[in-house]
């Protein structure tokens, strides 16, 4: 059985927020909603202070809280372990918000400003906005999806997922430092299974919450 | 109107791709920019056929195609109706025809011309038209000898380039990421992606992260030390000081140097006199060096042993090599005062040079494709941070020492030339190493269109127009003269004031001082034409505006030349419409895609269209049959297919451009790491500099003019910058340094970029230690305003934390722009600067850019 | 170190608990908030009012509208306005049946279709007394809405149990979850439960005391031991855990931070301790205990409401990595499994 995961060598990672973007542009997540954003922080006392980074996104957990905390059934969980929120049916309760310990959902509120072609660009400013008002739907949640759309395409087009940029999340593809490898987890000759293996294995985050997640993190500080 | 469009096919990715090149910053990724059903671009990929890039972009260049649908785009040539021109003033914009523009621009051109070439201004950053052959044949054509980058040339590469091109025969070194193993960050981000050759190295870097160490000398933890293994925090101004003492630990106290590369590659064997110059043969006059069995001979007798240490008799006169002299010089930058002055520890101090110098692995081979190579994995990467201050020339040539001194230059694990040699030399590749008769690399700097110094010094004589270029005999350019020449005009003799200048992708108002001194310079200039594709801040100030197009729009051939030594492919690529632009262009009936359209109209409207047809066939190295006929005007798209199948082979026109056109090759072992393979010789003691004092100071009498010689001395010396000596309330030094999600000023109107920089509040804020901030009565959070001693101020959000000196005041990014879609809370750091010859540097151009400041809460105020 | 708010957005955009700024630090969810408090409240004194009346027989005899009691009146409004809070509240109002279809996991759903039953077969229950203009147009229908016969008393006891789930399933809903640790605990249902029981006990009290009927010694008594049992879950939750990231964070925002006030005199001692002891006074003192139960019911249902709001306001998922603290995944599960 797949089950899709991502691994996260948050060593290499060095902020650069290129993954950030690039989910953005493949997403076109709505507004100020960032499904892949790099979280800081710093440590130490100076002179021996740092900044450090975190990329995070949806943990696609194999007990996603979401999941079970949906009263719609908008959030589900697909039998390759990807997360998917179907925004048609979400009827914008935000239960998922308050389950997940990670803050992979992002509600795009059915309130303020309106998308209509042709407007301002200061009511649109830029492309990806103008097709999240296409692509998400008002007063619904989205989130991550690991790429699902690329994913089902490297499939039907026998590209090999994780490895075939147009079969690959954004994420991974675009990050300058190759922090991110995406496969099978449950294949253990698989870029993750090896690259955890040469890491004696993976963290994850929020480990108190006890959800599974896919997305595990080597290098964690 | 036909249009002409990069293939949509064919590219690693199937339909719907084209394949082209990004201009957001310096590294001009190879991209893939996805084109959908309705014909708009939505995303863009890096190129996974490009090897500097390898298919992976940046958060800038992820988000490039934002700004091909704005609404508020130039979309047709304008005049200004409203003569006053200044910060917020309204234009009075009226639509004109292009024919109008341009014969307006033409007009003042052949005045110009005729009265003198080189009061034309051109100004320009284009990153695609930089190093090409296109913008240097431009200005060549209208009788200039060059043009200006502006900022780039006041803040940029003032200490860099003169210098790498004086001991590497290339335009700037960045360390190797294949092979290095400890690298030297000095006031730069290598290996985050803020830099040059950023996608490659911190790529290298990142998957190479155990085996490398990264250390960041710099004030600030930026994204890149945030990165290093190490953050050496130091005061500003003052890093020569610990380069010096490192290199004082180097050679006195560790022993720690390259002896055969010295001997052979470089002049440290040459005997120095105690007049500072080199003990000549009294027959060749050539330089001479102590043989242990023969005395002192010429340099290249190449009989056995010169000697690197020891003083020694030479015609009764006492004389040191090079080196002992270096080493007697830096004795006095002892780890003790070397932490006086920078406040790194002493024994941090010890442990850098100790640790550089056992990285660099002296005496050690690697085989590279076959052959034995010298293997150095240890080096050091500067920019702003040492260059934008006011004794920068000392600042570079004590730094670059480092590598020198280790035999780290060109070799792997050392620190890499690029671009090497000449440019349009791609199929060629007859890389040049040029030795003057002293046997020392001569290749002159190259930007611009103009070579410029630094080795050999450039004869001086009077200036000729504001930048007063003609009284650096060994700087690339002399650009921030022009402001002070305007603030002072009588200050050095009223040299000629620009009757003209068009600007191209060049927002000097926000780029290079305070925007009133910016101001008063552009007010005085008779005529201004900007070429833009939003009212920037430049633009608001000309008098005739011209539509530009985005990058995305643009057909240039050549954009990038990646001919840079190391590991990997040579690749030549270029910039091809993804879309065809909406905004007819200057010329009827043919595609609007590139700048150069309007400057072959604006040449052929002001007869200089000879002129360019000539210098364009020396630059690009034209031969037959694809010269340019003096006589003929070529489209843009003739003079394309010419010079794409001129450097690149008959069957790689400019057909081939717009389906395919990405150039790859192998490099031989040569070209990845030249050094060991030519003669010429670096220079680790800098003698020049004397003679070009000597040369300067005479024309500067003969002038009649003040000016500043001191700098020009043969070996380095840290010298106190003008905020060392600051005085509360004024002791803090208030600074600025990039961040990876912006790049330039440009950038700052992207608004997904901008909506991203307000999540992180990062360009607003200013980053002050928890010491300095309760000093201060200063709390997280807090609106603050930062003030110079010349009372220049700025508004910031004070963010407390541990990542910045206590001396230090730390803004980011090249904000705070007025117009229309710019961040109007984020911080001008420019506005800060002081413009007067307390500030520049004398020798290389460039504008001190630590400044002494005070910052208090603005009282009521929580943003 | 607290971070600038960001500046940008209006209002306007997507609500994410906590990813608006790149900080990694304990972050307070903000998408529940003031309509959730009063959707929990409304609930609580709605299924409760219900269950106490027929519990303690007092349905009867204190008061009519339209037939009902209004006992039961105050039950189903209470109910359907907070039901309509709840819709009203949605992203996507006109989706809210999707809640119904597709029940599954979520206690939401399940809270959803015990709202339903209880409306429909307390509804159903008090239907035959139902007067309009004069005439009791159901009084047909085969059972007796006080429950004395086999049918009323079926449809009570449903009612009844559907109304308990109505008390508590906010606090349920809470709890589930492991991602605040706050509300991650037994004790969160069970203080809504108390306190809805406690409320409903109060505005059952009030309405008494409108009817001019008089207060009896043992609802004081309840009163006070529901109060006091109330106190005491509350205190416990405090005390629990309380180095818990994200617990701790929870606890200094109530007790140390804006919220100490309303917490301390608005919930604990005026919603819980007070309560308590006037109730436990009010037992003995027969000639107070009219003022008494309005008292305690001024400071039950507000201090209630305050509770369920300083829940929501103080659920805080704490940072999603602690440096220095590793974790595996809690399972390991076999690779090719």
């Amino acid at each position: 059985m797949t089950r899709w995961g991502m691994v996260i060598d948050a060593a290499r990672c060095v902020g650069c927020q290129a993954c950030t973007v690039a989910c953005k542009t493949e997403n076109q997540s709505p507004l100020d909603a960032w499904y892949a954003p790099v979280i800081e922080w710093e440590s130490g006392e100076f002179p021996d202070a740092t900044l450090n980074y975190l990329p995070v996104l949806c943990n696609h957990c194999e007990d996603a809280p979401c999941v079970t905390a949906c009263p719609s059934g908008a959030l589900t969980r697909r039998d390759d372990g990807i997360v998917m929120a179907d925004e048609d049916v979400c009827i914008g309760s935000r239960a998922c918000m308050t389950a997940c310990p990670y803050g992979a959902l992002h509600f795009f509120e059915d309130r303020g400003t309106v998308a209509v072609e042709g407007a301002p660009a200061e009511a649109v400013p830029s492309v990806p906005e103008r097709y999240a008002h296409q692509r998400h739907v008002r007063g619904a949640v989205s989130k991550c999806t690991y790429c699902a759309h690329k994913i089902d395409f490297g499939l039907e087009n026998g590209l090999e997922v994780g490895v075939h940029p147009l079969a690959t999340p954004a994420c991974v593809v675009t990050c300058p430092a190759e922090c991110r490898i995406f496969g099978d987890l449950d294949d253990p000759d698989s870029n993750v299974s090896q690259y955890l293996a040469e890491h004696s294995g993976g963290e994850v985050l929020r480990p108190d919450a006890k959800t599974l997640p896919s997305t595990q993190y080597v290098g964690l500080p | 109107m036909e249009t002409v469009l990069g293939a949509r096919s064919g590219t690693a990715y199937g339909d719907g791709w084209v394949r082209s090149a990004c201009t957001i910053c310096m590294n001009r990724c190879g991209i893939l920019a996805h084109v959908n059903d309705d014909g708009v671009v939505d995303k863009i990929l890096g190129d996974p056929d490009n090897p500097h890039n390898g298919g992976r972009t940046c958060a800038k260049g992820d988000a490039g195609f934002e700004g091909l649908t704005d609404s508020d785009r130039i979309t047709t040539p304008l005049r200004r109706t409203n003569p006053t021109k200044g910060v917020g003033v309204d234009p009075g914009w009226v639509p004109i025809s292009w024919d109008e523009a341009l014969d307006e621009i033409a007009g003042h051109l052949r005045d110009t011309i005729a009265d003198d070439p080189e009061k034309i201004l051109y100004t320009s950053f284009d990153i695609f038209h930089l190093r090409g052959a296109l913008a240097a044949s431009w200005v060549t054509g209208l009788g200039m000898p060059g043009y200006s980058t502006w900022s780039a040339a006041i803040f940029c590469g003032n200490n860099v380039h003169g210098i790498a091109y004086m001991n590497q025969n290339a335009f700037e070194g960045t360390p190797d990421p294949t092979y290095s193993r400890y690298i030297l960050n000095f006031g730069a981000q290598f290996g985050s992606v803020v830099h040059y050759d950023t996608m490659h190295a911190t790529h290298e870097l990142s998957v190479r992260r155990s085996d490398v160490k990264l250390v960041s000398i710099d004030p600030v933890c930026s994204s890149a030390a945030a990165v290093a293994d190490e953050w050496v925090p130091i005061r500003p101004g003052t890093d020569a000081a610990l380069i010096l003492g490192m290199v004082d630990q180097l050679l006195n106290e560790l022993g720690i140097y390259d002896r055969e590369f010295l001997k052979n590659f470089t002049n440290a064997a040459y005997l120095v006199g105690p007049d500072g110059r080199y003990v000549r043969d009294r027959h060749s006059g050539k330089p001479v060096v102590w043989d242990e069995h023969n005395g002192a001979q010429p340099f290249d007798a190449g009989t056995g042993n010169a000697a690197l240490r020891g003083t020694y008799a030479v015609d009764g006169v006492e004389a040191r090599p090079g080196l002992q002299v270096l080493a007697d010089h830096v004795r006095a930058y002892t780890p003790e005062y070397v932490e006086s002055v920078t406040t790194v520890p002493a024994s941090t101090v010890r442990r850098l040079a100790r640790e550089f110098g056992e990285a660099a692995c002296i005496g050690h081979t690697i085989e590279i494709d076959g052959v034995e190579l010298p293997y150095r994995p240890a080096t050091a990467i500067w920019y702003r941070g040492l260059s934008a201050h006011k004794h920068s020339m000392l600042n570079g040539l004590s730094i670059i020492l480092l590598p020198t001194l280790v035999g780290a230059i060109d070799v792997p694990g050392g620190l890499l030339g690029e671009p090497w040699g000449l440019l349009g030399k791609v199929k060629d590749r007859t890389y040049t190493s040029t030795a003057s008769d002293d046997g020392l690399i001569s290749q002159g700097f190259i930007g611009g269109g103009r070579v410029g110094g630094l080795y050999p010094p450039r004869p001086t004589s009077a200036p000729r127009t504001t930048e007063m270029w003609e009284l650096l005999p060994c700087a690339p350019y002399g650009t921030v003269f022009s402001l002070l020449n305007s603030e002072q005009p009588e200050l050095f003799g009223s040299p000629p004031f620009p009757s003209m200048l068009l600007t191209y992708q060049s927002n000097m108002m926000k780029t290079s001082g305070p925007p009133d001194i910016v101001e008063r310079f552009i007010q005085r200039i008779p005529f201004v034409a900007s070429i833009a594709r939003r009212f920037e801040e430049t633009t608001m100030m000309a008098d005739i505006v011209l539509p530009d197009l985005h990058y995305l729009e643009r057909l240039t051939p050549f954009a990038y030349q990646h001919l840079s030594s190391g590991d990997g492919l040579h690749s030549v690529y270029g910039a091809k419409p993804v879309v065809a632009s909406t905004i007819q262009g200057p010329i009827p009936g043919e595609p609007y895609v590139d700048a150069m359209q309007i400057y072959l109209e604006l040449l052929r409207r002001a007869g200089r269209l000879s002129h360019f047809n000539e210098a364009f066939n020396n630059i690009a190295k034209m031969r037959e049959p694809y010269r340019l006929d003096p006589d003929t005007s070529y489209s843009y798209f003739e003079i394309c297919d010419r010079w794409l199948r001129n450097t690149l082979g008959d069957g790689k026109g400019l057909d081939w451009h717009l389906s395919d056109g990405l150039w790859t090759d192998d490099k031989t072992v040569q070209e990845k790491y030249p050094r060991p393979f030519f003669e010429a010789r670096a220079q680790v003691y800098f003698e020049f500099m004397l003679k070009a004092k000597d040369d300067l100071e005479r024309t500067v009498q003969e002038l009649g003019i003040p000016w500043e010689t001191d700098d020009y001395q043969p070996l380095p010396d840290w010298k106190p910058g003008p905020a060392y000596e600051r005085s509360a309330p004024y002791d803090l030094f208030v600074t600025n340094m990039k961040v990876p999600n912006h790049a330039l000023s440009h950038t700052h109107k992207n608004s997904i970029l901008n909506t991203l920089s307000n999540r992180h509040n990062d360009l607003k804020s200013v980053w002050i230690n928890p010491r300095t901030a309760a000093a201060r009565g200063i709390t997280h959070g807090d609106l603050v305003e930062i003030e110079t001693t010349q009372g220049r101020r700025q508004t910031a959000t004070a963010r407390v934390t541990q990542l910045v000196h206590p001396e230090v005041l730390a803004t980011q990014g090249c904000g705070g722009g007025w117009t229309k879609g710019s961040g109007g809370a984020e911080v001008n750091f420019n506005a800060l600067l002081n413009i007067d010859v307390e500030h520049i540097d004398f020798v290389s151009g460039a504008l001190d850019s630590a400044i002494a400041a005070d910052v208090r809460p603005v009282s009521g105020g929580r943003r | 170190m607290t971070a600038v708010s960001p500046t940008a957005g209006g209002g306007a955009g997507p609500q994410n608990v906590f990813m608006d700024q790149f900080n990694l630090e304990a972050r307070t969810q903000r998408v529940w908030d003031i309509n959730h408090a009063i959707w929990f409240t409304l609930m609580g004194v709605g299924g409760g009012v219900f269950l106490v009346g027929r519990i303690l027989n007092l349905t009867e005899g204190l008061g009519y509208l339209l037939g009902i009691p209004t006992v039961d009146v105050v039950s189903f409004l209470a109910i359907a306005v907070g039901g309509a809070i709840l819709v009203a509240d949605l992203g996507r109002p006109l989706q809210a049946w999707r809640a119904f279809v597709n029940v599954r996991t979520s206690w939401i759903s399940w809270g959803a279709w015990s709202d339903l039953i209880f409306l429909v077969v307390a509804g159903l229950l008090v239907l035959p007394a139902l007067s309009l203009g004069g005439s009791e147009p159901f009084s047909g229908l085969g059972w007796d809405p006080h429950g004395g016969d086999g049918g009323g008393l079926a449809l009570e006891i449903i009612a009844g149990v559907a109304a308990v789930v109505v008390m508590t399933y906010a606090g349920a809903v809470l709890a589930r979850p492991r991602a605040i640790p706050y509300w991650n605990s037994p004790a969160v249902p069970l203080q809504f439960l108390l306190s809805s029981a406690a409320m409903s006990v109060a505005v059952v009290m009030l309405i008494e005391v409108i009817a001019g009927e008089p207060v009896s010694s043992g609802q004081m008594v309840l009163l006070g031991l529901l109060a006091a049992g109330l106190t005491v879950t509350v205190v416990g939750h405090l005390l629990a855990r309380t180095d818990a990231p994200g617990k701790k964070e929870s606890l200094d925002r109530l007790l140390r931070g804006r919220y100490r006030s309303m917490f301390v005199w608005g919930v604990f001692a005026g919603g819980t301790v007070a309560p308590a002891i006037l109730a436990f006074v009010g037992a003995g003192a027969s000639g107070a205990r009219g003022a008494l139960a309005l008292i305690c019911c001024v400071l039950l249902v507000p201090g209630g409401f305050w509770l369920r709001l300083l829940t929501l306001r103080v659920g805080i998922f704490p940072p999603v990595h602690i440096p220095g603290v590793g974790g595996p995944r809690s399972v390991a599960t076999p690779a090719g499994g």
